[in-house]
């Protein structure tokens, strides 16, 4: 038989020494994140230097952003997040923001597995996020889910829509580039 | 590499023809995909039934108690169902007739089985601590013991003798002997 759960909560978390890796709390468990490769964030850093100099009437983009998926047992974070002024306004700063920022865009490193990167896909769009994009360096590919949950696939010669946010568009070109 | 595949949404499940279910399973939509659970055997099955009627007795004047209780415990992608559980009546009275409940039951009972999992069930208790529910009691008919999780995610184990309280969800109390007797 299983053995009974015994979920952390945030606070409990946040009190956690630091250690070698980085942490997360996902559903009341502690998870260690490996470290990014440089071409993880490298390309982190420039979808959000792009998406900044186009979004910045929209709201602030950040990278490795945390928030509170759940009220309780869980605070992750986001390679790149965008987050509504109104949001932001309305944040309490000695907190993490409650529920998922309105895009919350992972980079999809060699530890992520399809099944991990969907489950997370449907947590943020069902807790906040209007979008969430999947960067795949390797096909050089975006996809992007919507709360419809019918993925999009965009690729080289394509551009990503960036009307829910206010904002034209991003080709995927420049973020491969 | 395979792209991802579409999300099942609650609508579209429903929409699915029956002979996507196969009758030897229940069925729940979890992370926008559908799983196939096992009916619980007959010792699972008299516990369940058995606490349902424990708790009918004591809390159906206050809301409504349920077997196999479908809800929502995400807006989308997700629908599930309670072994037991209990709603208060104002809930209950504003459920849509042609949906279920959204959020989870402010008693959220899992009966564990073989099939349980750890991860499946902190995912149980974190969901419904975190979406409208009370306390999330975990019963275990091996060790004939109750684990009630309330908002804080504590644990509290109660084995024979002790008596779980019922106050959050109207009054009263159930005795643990009661539930495996």
């Amino acid at each position: 038989m299983a053995a009974l759960p015994q979920p952390m909560s945030v606070e409990q978390f946040r009190q956690l020494p630091k250690g070698e890796f980085e942490y997360e709390l996902h559903f009341g468990e502690v998870v260690a994140m490996t470290r990014p490769k440089p071409r993880h964030w490298l390309l982190r850093d420039r979808l959000a230097d792009l998406l900044k100099a186009r979004l910045s009437a929209y709201g602030h983009v950040g990278v490795e952003i945390p928030f509170r998926l759940l009220p309780e047992f869980d605070l992750r974070a986001a390679d790149v997040a965008v987050i509504s002024h109104a949001r932001m306004e309305a944040m309490d700063l000695d907190d993490d923001l409650r529920g998922a920022p309105e895009l919350v865009i992972e980079v999809k490193s060699p530890s992520n597995t399809d099944q991990q990167l969907r489950q997370r896909a449907i947590f943020c769009l069902s807790r906040g996020a209007m979008e969430f994009w999947i960067v795949d360096t390797g096909r050089k590919s975006v996809t992007v889910f919507h709360p419809d949950g019918v993925p999009a696939v965009f690729s080289t010669g394509d551009s990503l829509s960036l009307a829910a946010f206010g904002g034209t568009e991003l080709a995927v070109d420049e973020i491969f580039a | 590499m395979a792209s991802f595949s579409r999300l099942i949404t609650v609508e579209q499940f429903w929409e699915l023809p029956d002979d996507n279910f196969p009758e030897a399973f229940l069925h729940e939509l979890q992370h926008g995909e559908i799983v196939a659970l096992p009916r619980p055997k007959h010792g699972l099955y008299e516990v369940q039934f058995g606490l349902f009627r424990l708790l009918d007795a004591r809390l159906r004047s206050f809301g409504m108690v349920g077997f196999e209780m479908a809800y929502r415990p995400l807006p989308e992608f997700e629908l599930r169902a309670a072994d037991v559980a209990f709603v208060s009546q104002a809930r209950w009275d504003g459920v849509n007739p042609d949906d279920v409940l959204h959020g989870s039951p402010d008693l959220l009972v899992e009966v564990m089985s073989p099939s349980s999992t750890e991860k499946g069930l902190r995912e149980v208790v974190c969901y419904g601590l975190a979406t409208d529910a009370k306390e999330v009691w975990i019963v275990d008919g091996g060790q004939k013991s109750v684990t009630a999780f309330r908002g804080d995610g504590v644990p509290a184990v109660f084995t024979s003798g002790d008596a779980l309280s019922l106050a959050a969800f109207g009054g009263g109390e159930l005795a643990v002997d009661e539930i495996f007797s």
